[in-house]
């Protein structure tokens, strides 16, 4: 049994747990490398001050918090794994390339999440590139995103 | 709401801090030939003061448990949904179909105090009657009750009695790590569910241990679900009471019997 009217690809629980509230994603169902992309991403935590050479403050937990959120959220099957790392200013980034297509996530403190979609190799055509920030509900909006680059939408 | 006096004379085994994170408890019956989408926005109106939050969410289609027959929606006419509508502060919530009306409870941070069953019931005691209240007022008829449900969802996240799924056996017994020979490393993932009849009642208790990460914290956990859906006798409010009572008893009693003795420690077993 699955939820595929709404959610037609975020891992969930199989019968009977159609009835629960609280939200897991099932292990069974998801990306093989769920488990080590929330580690990678907690493990920026151990980054020092200055970690770039150039005064970056340390990442911020809330940013650790939300990119781990997002991953536990939309790592349906067929995602590649994602490059995971620092931004300046505290954030952490999740890019995945899958083909022509790519996206960057930026996870920021203050719970903003900034996305670049790109189209194409060519980065000189505007109508390749797209960028905004996602404010509610990132999982969401993110796993449409994701969604097309993997070419499913 | 205060908890019944029964609180005061526990029997079942009982934990300082108990892994359940939801529990939900219920009834499902033969489909409301009448029931139509208008009935919902008409219901949420009697309980908006208290469930001010709604949303809509595919119907709940069961499989059958073994001897029991499930209720199925039938008439073309039906429409295939569900409703959810919240508490103010999101803890309780009441879902709604055309065949089946449950209370769910759950935990919204890791701080937040496990509410018993005893604190429950009356919360569900109040809703239900009031849905009652809403057939028989709309004309809807009467309802003709097929089976009653409470699970309790727990979580057991890693980091608390477990490790790898290598260390299964210390949190679930029946579950052994030895193996015919040496072929296979220890396993990466484990799902288990488990079905079992019930003595003296008829229904079955049903367990399901799943390897998971929560959504809200991304913490890797066991989800272990234990379900019990039994028959009522008649579709009295009294009778669904006791069969709640004793779909509740065998919830428990199934948990403790399933867990190791190792982790009622770690939950802290009072009884």
């Amino acid at each position: 049994m699955s939820y595929a009217v709404f959610e037609p690809t975020r891992p969930q629980l199989e019968w009977p747990t159609q009835s629960q509230w609280s939200k897991v994603t099932s292990l069974l169902f998801v990306a093989p490398w769920v488990l080590d992309a929330l580690d990678g991403i907690a493990g920026l935590a151990r980054l020092p001050h200055n970690w770039d050479g150039y005064g970056s403050p340390r990442v911020d937990p809330r940013a650790i918090a939300a990119a781990r959120r997002f991953v536990a959220n939309v790592a349906f099957k067929s995602l590649p794994f994602p490059h995971i790392s620092p931004v300046l200013g505290g954030s952490v980034g999740l890019h995945w390339r899958c083909g022509h297509r790519e996206l960057e996530f930026t996870f920021q403190p203050d719970g903003a999440v900034g996305f670049l979609r790109i189209l194409g190799a060519d980065l000189d055509r505007e109508e390749n590139m797209e960028e905004g920030t996602l404010r509610q509900e990132p999982e969401t909006a993110g796993l449409r995103l994701l969604l097309w680059m993997v070419g499913a939408r | 709401m205060q908890e019944k006096s029964v609180a005061a004379e526990r029997t079942l085994p009982d934990f300082d801090n108990p892994p359940a994170v939801e529990t939900l408890m219920g009834t499902h019956f033969a489909p409301i030939e009448r029931w139509q989408a208008p009935h919902f926005g008409l219901f949420w109106a009697r309980i908006k003061k208290d469930y001010p939050r709604v949303e809509i969410q595919p119907p709940v289609i069961h499989l059958p448990a073994p001897g029991l027959v499930p209720t199925q929606l039938q008439s073309p006419m039906e429409f295939p949904l569900r409703c959810w509508f919240f508490n103010q502060d999101e803890t309780r919530l009441i879902q709604v179909q055309s065949n089946l009306f449950l209370h769910n409870w759950r935990k919204t941070v890791q701080t937040d105090r496990y509410l018993h069953y005893d604190a429950l019931r009356p919360h569900f005691e109040k809703e239900w009657q009031t849905f009652r209240g809403f057939l028989e007022q709309e004309g809807l008829g009467s309802v003709n009750i097929s089976m009653c449900e409470v699970t309790y969802v727990n979580h057991i996240d890693r980091g608390s009695g477990w490790e790898t799924f290598a260390d299964l056996s210390n949190v679930l017994p029946n579950w052994s790590p030895s193996a015919s020979s040496s072929v296979l490393p220890p396993p990466e993932l484990v799902a288990i569910n488990a079905a079992f009849p019930l003595k003296h009642v008829e229904g079955h208790l049903q367990i399901s241990a799943q390897p998971a990460v929560r959504q809200n914290d991304a913490k890797e956990t066991i989800q272990l679900t234990v379900t019990v859906r039994c028959k009522p006798t008649s579709s009295s409010n009294e009778e669904i009471y006791r069969c709640l009572d004793e779909a509740r008893k065998w919830v428990t009693l199934g948990f403790t019997d399933f867990t190791s003795r190792k982790m009622h420690e770690i939950w802290g077993r009072k009884i």
